[in-house]
């Protein structure tokens, strides 16, 4: 930084001496009170905490500071330190999270989040391209299992074809192009209007569009076809900020930052998503919250084969990931060393809207 | 009028030209879009990038030439009520501040376009689609307004009046009907 | 240096710059910029300087304001103005004020179709401030009927304002939409009335002045001559008013409208359809001008266009600019926490908290207010026991007036580019009108039900 600021402290408030070391400044996408601002703000806290206050996190609105898709930019150039959004956003910084959309391998939301964060810790390859964007990687989650929201019953790939679906990511408009799908671009503040109009008639999303973009209200068959989790949102810290961090202070964020992607996040998560439910259950509208029969899934993920697996290492080595079949290979064992046992907050809510 | 100014103006002209025929491609691309969704039931790739960019490009090139005809909107409530000789000093100091910061605009602009460009900035929608060319194009319009700011500091400094006045040929003065100018 | 210093210093400087004239966007832009430097350093308000930019401008969502400010120009220089106020002129002739009610009801009617205030008002401006003017309305008058009554675009449905309160404060989005239909209505009678009562005579004392030799009298002349022609009945017969403007309207009326409940369309495209539907009725009407009088009224409506779109949007980066500097220092946040730790009644608290909005939107384009006060107003609102699509109403309400009144006031300024005026002969006209506007508000504000009646109707 060639030049500073004239005023006087950095928070404002601290009076008794006791002004942090560090400030650092988060710039977020995740809303106040959604699952993803539960993952990250048990972050924050904890990051406060133990390092007795050396560190203070001034946290601004979400969309305030920096847009969405400015947040990686905006961590970058050093207008804040701590960002929080979705990499798809903007993909080319981000190649190495991008595995999370490789349709069918992500079942497991604990795992996926601990197997992320190794991957950023072991595997040299994927440090080395947070680095290169000068970014260094704290956590990076998925955001909800992908549903498949219409105004008819959709219970297995054949029915697919003919819809009219926003469906977004490279991998996921490949995988539903296969089966007939018309894939439609329309901006996610568009996706109301989009179905009300009728210029789609059907989606591929997470639970936050049925709840939080209330299409409950204009579509009213949710299934979950199996494909998992298809989107993310990831954590990251200024490069430049960390370095120059006393190394003492380094490790607090290292600690907390494992702490989160081995347990504390998905439950924090989940806790949240919990209260997605409640506006399912009440939606009038809804009258169909179901997930696919298993063997239906397996057809289709069998006759799909390698062949999106393989679409993604070439996407990721054009995007400037080296090595993109290492990382993904490191990654899927991962998935596998850390599946354990967590309860998947759209997979409850299925089983509660079945059993009503 | 000079030949610096007439270079200005000239320029903030041909972008003008360039930024009305982006407004032609963004409707044109969003009815294409319409149709084709319509006949076939799927959107066309790129489309919805296309018009995005050329929004960016209609705002930015269109900027100089908004600046030159003096489109630029201002409030005039305090300085009708001051003397000329007054208003001639402010008009510098206003000046020349529009042209730092029009200059710090580009400063800034000119940074980020090579950075997008380095890293290949691209968003992903239907297709790949490459971003940082806009990042040029705002490049471009900060350029051509910075222009006009000289012109008009230049002005200032010889105790003339600041652009439009005294430019010949102007479009708008051919404006419809509603132009209470034209009406009279 | 305190932060609340750097804070006063800014907006002293904002004010300055913008007493001395410079340009707003200008001045917006470089109050803001010099306030990011002061609290955090130049490369700090460098990087701003180098988002928002793009960040205000490469958006779909936007594309609509420059696609309805085309379909206006395309309109105005297919004549459709002038045809349809003749048509509108000879009925409503006889009514005090007729021609500022039509526009008044014709605003209501095109914001029906138009998703922002900014189209609509520079829409309705090139189809009725001259008119207005040539019938003996002073241009305040004219030009403040078009402002206020363009506020409409963002309250009647469809509207992206609206939709974005939704999804930012996870409402229903149809509900939030059906809320906007009866004080749209409402605000709309409120001018009605305004124009009938009081704006007559200022119309009569106009035509006065003008007839009197010092102002523009072929107008006067022009207006004088109409009249005795419609009142000896001679010459102007119904059958041979300009009837296809009315069509011309509908057509494009039904095209937006028709195209986007049938489900082939949004309506930021509805806006590009109507824009082309508009060329279409461009052509046909000037067909036998020939092909350079065609193009060149082609050519002039996508230079004004262009210009128009440039600087509204150049005001909307500056405004970017300084709200990153509100955000950085905390100012909304320190307001927050002063007015809700003020001992008062929940009623109080909240009225409060909405009239702040309104000295926001004296200095900051509107979208930036949104974006900054849902996240702030919301959960108070929510602790303090208020209903969150009342709460959008009359969010939306007060932005609104934001949008008219100075110094800045994004609808007043493109008006006064369209109509070419000054601005501050808009901001005169409007004022009347923005009181009408508080009355309104006050009501909707003490009855929660008016706006509340038609989101119940909606089923989720
Ligand atoms: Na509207
Ligand atoms: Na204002």
């Amino acid at each position: 930084a060639c030049s500073e600021g004239v005023v006087d402290s950095g928070g404002g408030g601290g009076g008794d001496g006791d002004s942090p070391e560090v400030t650092l400044t988060l710039v977020t996408a995740a809303v106040e009170s959604t699952p993803n601002a539960a993952v990250q703000d048990w972050f924050l806290d904890e990051l406060e905490e133990r390092s007795d206050g050396r560190i203070a996190v001034e946290r601004t609105e979400a969309y305030s500071l920096c847009d969405a898709p400015e947040i990686a930019e905006c961590v970058r150039d050093g207008r804040a330190q701590i960002g929080v959004t979705i990499p798809d956003y903007t993909p080319e910084v981000f190649p190495s999270t991008s595995v999370v959309s490789i349709p069918f391998l992500g079942q497991n939301w604990q795992a996926i989040m601990h197997s992320l964060h190794d991957l950023h810790v072991n595997n040299a390859d994927a440090q080395a391209q947070m680095e290169s964007n000068g970014l260094h990687h704290v956590a990076t989650w998925p955001v909800g299992r992908l549903l498949i929201g219409s105004n008819e019953p959709v219970s297995g790939p054949d029915d697919l074809s003919g819809l009219s679906m926003r469906v977004s990511g490279p991998l996921m408009q490949q995988l539903f192009e296969n089966k007939g799908v018309n894939i439609q671009a329309i901006p996610a503040a568009e996706a109301y209007e989009a179905v009300e109009r009728g210029i789609v008639d059907s989606m591929a999303a997470g639970m936050d569009f049925p709840v939080d973009y209330q299409l409950r209200e204009v579509l009213s068959h949710w299934t979950d076809p199996g494909i998992g989790q298809y989107s993310s949102f990831g954590m990251w810290m200024q490069l430049d900020a960390y370095e120059s961090m006393p190394e003492d202070l380094q490790q607090v964020v290292d600690e907390v930052a494992a702490e989160l992607s081995s347990g504390v996040g998905a439950q924090e998560f989940n806790e949240t998503a919990a209260q997605q439910c409640p506006p399912m259950m009440e939606a009038e509208n809804v009258e169909e919250l179901s997930a696919w029969d298993e063997s239906v899934t397996a057809s289709w993920e069998d006759e799909t084969g390698d062949t999106l697996q393989d679409a993604w290492v070439d996407l990721a080595t054009e995007q400037g990931l080296e090595n993109a079949q290492g990382v993904l290979d490191d990654y899927l064992a991962g998935l596998e060393e850390h599946a354990v046992d967590v309860d998947d907050a759209t997979l409850a809510c299925i089983d509660e809207f079945q059993n009503s | 009028m000079d030949r610096f100014e007439r270079l200005v103006v000239g320029l903030g002209r041909v972008m003008g030209v360039i930024g009305a025929l982006a407004i032609v491609v963004l409707m044109l691309a969003i009815v294409i879009d319409v149709t084709a969704r319509y006949l076939t039931n799927a959107s066309v790739p790129a489309m919805l990038e296309i018009s995005e960019s050329a929004l960016v490009v209609a705002i930015f090139f269109g900027l100089a030439w908004a600046g030159a005809s003096g489109a630029h909107v201002s409030v005039t409530l305090v300085s009708d009520r001051l003397p000329r000789r007054t208003n001639a000093v402010l008009q510098v100091v206003v000046w020349g501040l529009a042209t730092a910061l029009s200059a710090w605009l580009l400063y800034a602009g000119f940074i980020r376009a090579l950075d997008a460009t380095s890293r290949g900035e691209s968003r992903m929608g239907l297709i790949q689609f490459p971003l940082w060319p806009l990042r040029w194009a705002i490049v471009a319009g900060f350029t051509a307004f910075l222009l006009v700011c000289l012109a008009n500091l230049i002005r200032s400094l010889r105790g003339r009046t600041i652009m439009p006045e005294g430019i010949a040929e102007q479009p708008r003065t051919e404006a419809g009907g509603a132009d209470p100018r034209g009406a009279a | 240096m305190q932060i609340y210093h750097v804070v006063l210093l800014v907006l002293a400087l904002l004010l300055i710059l913008l007493a001395v004239r410079m340009p707003v966007a200008l001045a917006l832009g470089l109050s803001g910029g010099i306030g990011l430097v002061l609290l955090r350093g130049f490369d700090y308000g460098t990087n701003t300087l180098a988002s928002v930019p793009f960040t205000s401008s490469a958006s779909f969502t936007l594309t609509i304001i420059p696609m309805f400010i085309l379909m206006g120009m395309f309109a105005v220089r297919a004549n459709v103005a002038v045809n349809v106020f003749t048509v509108a002129n000879h009925f409503v002739r006889r009514a005090p004020g007729g021609l500022g009610v039509a526009t008044v009801m014709a605003c209501a009617g095109f914001s029906a179709v138009s998703g922002s205030s900014i189209g609509t008002a520079a829409t309705m401006s090139k189809l009725a401030v001259g008119q207005m003017r040539r019938s003996g309305f002073p241009a305040s008058l004219a030009t403040g009927i078009v402002a206020i009554a363009g506020t409409l675009g963002v309250m009647i449905p469809p509207s992206t304002f609206l939709v974005l309160y939704a999804v930012l404060s996870s409402q229903s989005v149809a509900r939030v939409l059906a809320a906007g239909i009866i004080p749209g209505l409402l605000a709309a009678a409120g001018y009605i009335a305004y124009i009938m009562i009081v704006g007559q005579r200022m119309i009569r004392r106009e035509l006065a002045r003008t007839s009197g030799g010092t102002g523009d009298l072929s107008a006067a002349v022009e207006d004088a001559q109409a009249e005795l022609r419609a009142r000896t009945g001679g010459g102007t017969s119904i059958a041979s008013l300009p009837w296809r403007g009315l069509v011309h309207v509908a057509i494009l009326f039904l095209i937006v409208m028709g195209g986007m409940y049938s489900g082939v369309f949004t309506s930021t495209e509805g806006a590009a359809v109507g824009a082309l539907a508009g060329l279409v009725i461009l052509v046909v009407e000037n067909r036998r001008e020939g092909l350079a009088h065609i193009y060149r009224a082609f050519r002039d409506s996508l230079l004004d266009t262009a210009q128009t779109t440039s600087m509204v949007f150049f005001i909307v980066i500056g405004s970017g600019i300084l709200s990153a500097f509100l955000v950085t220092a905390g100012v909304t946040n320190t307001v927050t926490e002063w007015v809700t730790g003020l001992p008062m009644p929940p009623m109080l608290t909240m009225a409060l908290l909405l009239i702040c909005l309104v000295p926001l939107g004296m200095f900051l384009e509107s979208m930036s207010i949104l974006i900054l006060s849902v996240p702030i107003l919301v959960p108070i609102a929510t602790e303090l026991g208020f209903d969150t699509i009342w709460l959008g109403i009359m969010i939306v309400k007060l932005i609104e007036i934001g949008m008219v009144t100075p110094p800045v006031g994004i609808i007043t300024f493109v008006i006064a580019g369209t109509a070419d005026v000054r601005s501050e002969t808009v901001f005169r006209g409007v004022l009347p009108l923005v009181v009408m506007d508080l009355l309104t508000t006050t009501v909707l504000f003490l009855f929660p039900q008016i706006t509340l009646f038609l989101p119940s109707l909606v089923r989720t």
